[in-house]
This record gives structure tokens, C-alpha cells and sequence, in this order.
């Protein structure tokens, strides 16, 4: 039996920068998004394009090189689109985030959502946070 | 250190099937000589281990690495003692693992689904194995100079033979033109290039001697 196509944390941010950005999924902004998305956990230009290379590999992006711009100093930029494989697997892990996301907020209640804008409130209280 | 010297020792340093993007990318993301440095040190090792890890096909890595070490443990039992010395097997293992780490190099500035011609890839391997013999000899503990010529001509052999029958796309098969080449070179090339390095030189050391 065909083992079902998978992928890691950082392959799946990815994956959504490039659904975000549509036609504008270049390393650069790829990056960029990843970083707005992980945050505050920091990812470097180089694991972006390692997992770029990677999701080329599986068959679920495919790149093409664009025609140089001046601000690049005359370089072109490959850009990313997502295929049909991508597509599903991404719909696949979002779906699992979602069943997680439920789960949590089941057993935690929703008084817990209040920390998550700064965060910081999460970070700091090192055991479950309390019940609404 | 200016900006287009930066560049152009970053351009040198990325497989050509990366730079142009990887470039462009470092340039509009940094306006600083200082901040262009340490973006790249930190993205070219990972876009260099990437690329390598697309040219490489696991099982022909694992064949050959097997190989070179077998040729170069074959080439001292046959040749010194240096399979029964102190740290002989570690010293065996150096040059073979300086010519596949090299050609695994190499493979990763060549275009995707284009295959060295397989002689050329040996070769490659067999130099850098050599000069790394070359700095070893300089240390108290090295590999015998006979050895090494030895070495060298099995593991070209088995470079060759193994670029030979290995897929240049792994999963893809070889054109019939591609076998034909490869038939060729493995004829006419590998077995006189080996027989030459492995059986002349040492001979030739001898006689001298």
C-alpha cells in the first residue's frame, strides 16, 4: 500500500506562505511570511529554501525563474506555486490542526484564547493555564 | 569589503542552479555589507547540503562508499601491512570518504537530471583522495605510498563502474545513446587507467627503488 504523502511543521508554513502570497511566493517573501507565521520562533532564509528544495522534490510546488529586476541587482526570482498534491496534503494537515485546535479549546475552555496576543501570558505560566 | 566582491564570492561559492535566485534574494534583502556577509554564511551551507541531497541517490551513495572502502582495504592487504597497523582501518577510511564527499561535490554543481561523464567523476574523487594522502603524509601516521597508488587506481575503477551502472536521475532509465557511452568508457578508459595507476606506478616505484 502507497504510503500517504507527509510533511514537517516547517514544510506546511511554507506551503501556506506560498497559498498566501499566490503569484508573489518568492524565496524573500516566502521567508518573510514563514517568519510573521512562526513567530516567535525564528527561521532562517536557508532552512526556507531547504524546505523549498524539499516540497520541489515531492511533487507538490513547482518554480519557474521570472525576468530580472533592478532592485535585485539585475537577477531574476524563482517563483513558487503550489500544486494539486500540495494542496491536499496542506488541506490534510490544517484539518488535523483543526481537530487539535478543538481539542485543546475543549479541555481548556476558551479563557485561555485571551492570553494569545502577547503571548507572553502563555509563555510565562508553565503549567496548564486556568479554567474559564 | 565592498558589496560586489561579496557577491561574487557568494556567486562562486552556490550551485549554479541556485544562484541566480539565491543572489537576487540576498540583494533585496540586505542593504549593508556586514548584514550581506551574514545572511549568506548562514543560507549557502544549507543551499550547498540541499543541493546535495537532490543529486544524490541514497542507495548508489550507500554502494559506493562501500565500494571505495572496500578498494582502499583490498589495495593495503594486497600491497602493506596497513590493514593490521594501528589505526589502519580509520586511515582507510580517509580517502575514501574525502573522494565521495568531493564527488558528491561535484554532483551538486552539475544541472539536474545531467550525469558526469563517469571517468571524470572517478577522477575528480581519486584527486582530491590523493591530495588529502598528500597532506596525511606529512603527519607521523600515514598510509604507504604504494598503498595509496593502489588504492587510488581500485577506487577509480570502482567510481567508474558504480557513475557507470547508476541512473543519472534516480528512477530514470539510461538512454540507449547513454549505454552505449558508458560501454565505451568503462572499456576503453576505466580498466587501462586502472591497471595503469594500480600495477605501473607501483611496479615502476620498485624498480627504481
Amino acid at each position: 500500500m502507497k504510503k500517504p504523502a507527509s510533511i514537517g511543521h516547517l514544510e506546511q508554513l511554507v506551503l501556506t506562505a506560498i497559498i498566501g502570497l499566490r503569484d508573489d511566493a518568492y524565496g524573500v517573501s516566502i521567508h518573510k511570511l514563514v517568519s510573521e507565521l512562526s513567530d516567535p520562533k525564528r527561521v532562517s532564509l536557508g532552512a526556507v529554501y531547504v524546505a523549498l528544495d524539499r516540497l520541489e522534490d515531492k511533487g507538490m510546488i513547482t518554480s519557474a525563474l521570472t525576468d530580472p529586476t533592478p532592485e535585485r541587482g539585475g537577477r531574476a526570482k524563482r517563483c513558487y506555486q503550489i500544486e494539486a498534491l500540495g494542496e491536499r496534503v496542506l488541506q490534510t494537515s490544517a484539518e488535523t490542526a483543526k481537530r487539535m485546535w478543538d481539542s485543546v479549546v475543549q479541555a481548556w475552555g476558551d479563557g485561555w484564547l485571551q492570553h494569545l496576543p502577547g503571548r507572553k501570558g502563555l509563555a510565562g505560566s508553565k503549567g496548564k493555564p486556568a479554567r474559564a | 569589503m565592498s558589496e560586489a566582491w561579496l557577491e561574487r564570492a557568494a556567486g562562486a561559492l552556490l550551485p549554479p542552479s541556485a544562484r541566480e535566485s539565491v543572489l537576487g534574494d540576498f540583494r533585496e534583502r540586505n542593504q549593508t555589507s556586514t548584514r550581506y556577509f551574514m545572511d549568506a554564511a548562514r543560507a549557502i551551507p544549507l543551499v550547498i547540503l540541499s543541493r546535495m541531497r537532490r543529486t544524490t541517490d541514497p542507495e548508489t551513495l550507500l554502494t559506493e562508499t562501500l565500494g571505495l572502502y572496500l578498494a582502499w582495504c583490498l589495495a593495503a592487504w594486497i600491497s602493506s601491512d596497513a590493514l593490521t597497523q594501528t589505526w589502519g582501518l580509520l586511515l582507510l577510511a580517509g580517502p575514501a570518504a574525502v573522494a565521495m564527499f568531493s564527488m558528491m561535490l561535484g554532483d551538486a554543481w552539475t544541472a539536474r537530471g545531467y550525469r558526469r561523464p563517469a571517468i571524470g567523476r572517478a577522477i575528480h574523487g581519486g584527486g582530491w583522495a590523493l591530495v588529502s594522502q598528500v597532506i596525511f603524509a606529512l603527519c607521523p601516521v600515514h598510509l604507504p605510498l604504494v598503498t595509496v597508488l593502489v588504492g587510488l587506481g581500485l577506487s577509480l575503477f570502482v567510481s567508474a563502474a558504480v557513475g557507470w551502472i547508476s541512473p543519472a536521475v534516480p528512477g530514470t532509465p539510461m538512454a540507449w545513446e547513454d549505454q552505449v557511452i558508458r560501454i565505451t568508457e568503462i572499456v576503453v578508459g576505466v580498466i587501462s587507467l586502472s591497471a595503469a595507476v594500480a600495477w605501473v606506478a607501483p611496479l615502476a616505484l620498485v624498480a627504481l627503488a
